[in-house]
């Protein structure tokens, strides 16, 4: 599994999306343990913003993310909650701006359509970098969110320290 | 059933081709088979037992009736008969409010008792939600709409309605290139909400 990662890869710090725990869960015999080793054999932590983690809470209990055992794996160690970003630093929001920008013109919709809380992702990622990560990993199974990310970090100084793998990817891969 | 090949405008074929599609949209076994047949093309009834992974006998009776219903042809001119899907689309429009019924629909459908994801959708919420919840899927699913932007706009607790996308992106996969009427589901990327209950 490891020679799955690049040099970079490896070094990165892992920021990562709502969607991929519930991918996992509705494989067929959950993919839960696969991640966890996938972290743990790179020795990697993913980060998750605290929207991720609030989003993960209250699903109902015959749905798939009902059952995501996010809290046993923050316990565990192979998944963390990140601090919450500066908003008032200027990159994190104008970063933040960008995204909103972005995936309201991709997904056809007003910017006041999309909320703040929308670009947590972009927000967390900034803040690993502004504070020594070399290279972020950003796993979602949200293209648009994705791409945004990218595109908005490299319009912000931070050309070639962020890439975005699709979580669908991820999973097929690692098992 | 010969009203299939009848011409069109014909208001008894359009009558009962729409007790067909509503009784497909009321049996998920009849809605799996279907659409099995839909993708597989010509297949006997030991195809269908083996992957479909039901009694024979409830193969033999299950196509019988989606025959009777005229969704499915018999070629009896072999030995072994062998069953092909009539590709069925349904446009209902009621007082305005429009929706077209394709065979990605009557799939997700038939689904449903093997996910619960969607199972959980269809008993909480009815049918028309899975509906409402494929037009959201077929963007998402193509990276035109933002998973964080159709879960909010489904109006559901967000980890779930993820979920339920994320199903429906299996479907639409599945079914993208073997649903003939695939384009004429609808898009909810080309129609903003109109109301501002989506924030």
């Amino acid at each position: 599994m490891d020679e799955l990662l690049d040099t970079v890869e490896k070094q990165a710090t892992w920021v990562v999306d709502t969607g991929l725990f519930i991918a996992c869960g509705r494989q067929q015999n959950n993919k839960y343990a696969a991640l966890e080793q996938f972290a743990e054999r790179n020795t990697l932590t993913f980060v998750i913003p605290q929207r991720v983690y609030d989003e993960l809470g209250g699903a109902p209990n015959r749905s798939t993310p009902g059952q995501t055992p996010i809290n046993s794996a923050i316990e565990s160690g192979w998944v963390t909650v990140a601090a919450k970003p500066d908003y008032t630093n200027s990159t994190v929001s104008q970063v933040m701006d960008d995204v909103r920008s972005f995936i309201a013109r991709s997904s056809n919709r007003n910017e006041d359509q999309i909320e703040k809380a929308d670009t947590a992702l972009a927000a967390v990622a900034v803040a690993a970098l502004q504070e020594g990560a070399d290279y972020i990993c950003l796993v979602t199974t949200d293209i648009d969110a994705g791409e945004g990310v990218v595109a908005a970090l490299e319009a912000n100084g931070f050309a070639n320290r962020i890439r975005y793998k699709n979580g669908f990817d991820l999973i097929d891969e690692i098992t | 059933m010969n009203y299939m090949s009848k011409a069109a405008g014909d208001p008894e074929r359009a009558v009962n081709g729409l007790m067909s599609v509503a009784h497909l949209l009321e049996n998920p076994r009849l809605a799996r088979l279907y659409t099995f047949v839909l993708r597989n093309g010509n297949v006997t009834i030991d195809t269908i037992v083996d992957k479909l992974d039901i009694p024979r006998t409830t193969a033999y009776s299950d196509a019988s009736s989606l025959v009777e219903l005229g969704v499915l042809d018999r070629d009896e001119d072999q030995k072994t008969h062998t069953y092909s899907a009539v590709p069925i689309t349904l446009s209902a429009n009621l007082d305005g409010d429009e929706y077209t019924v394709t065979p990605t629909l009557i799939e997700a459908f038939g689904r449903s008792p093997q996910d619960q994801d969607l199972d959980l959708l269809i008993e909480r919420h009815g049918l028309g939600k899975l509906a409402a919840a494929l037009t959201y899927a077929i963007p998402y699913a193509e990276g035109e709409m933002s998973e964080r932007i159709a879960a909010r706009e489904l109006d559901l607790q967000h980890a779930y309605a993820v979920a339920v996308l994320q199903a429906l992106r299996e479907v639409i996969h599945d079914m993208k290139t073997v649903d003939p009427y695939f384009n004429e589901l609808r898009n909810a990327r080309k129609q903003p909400p109109t109301t501002e209950d989506s924030a």
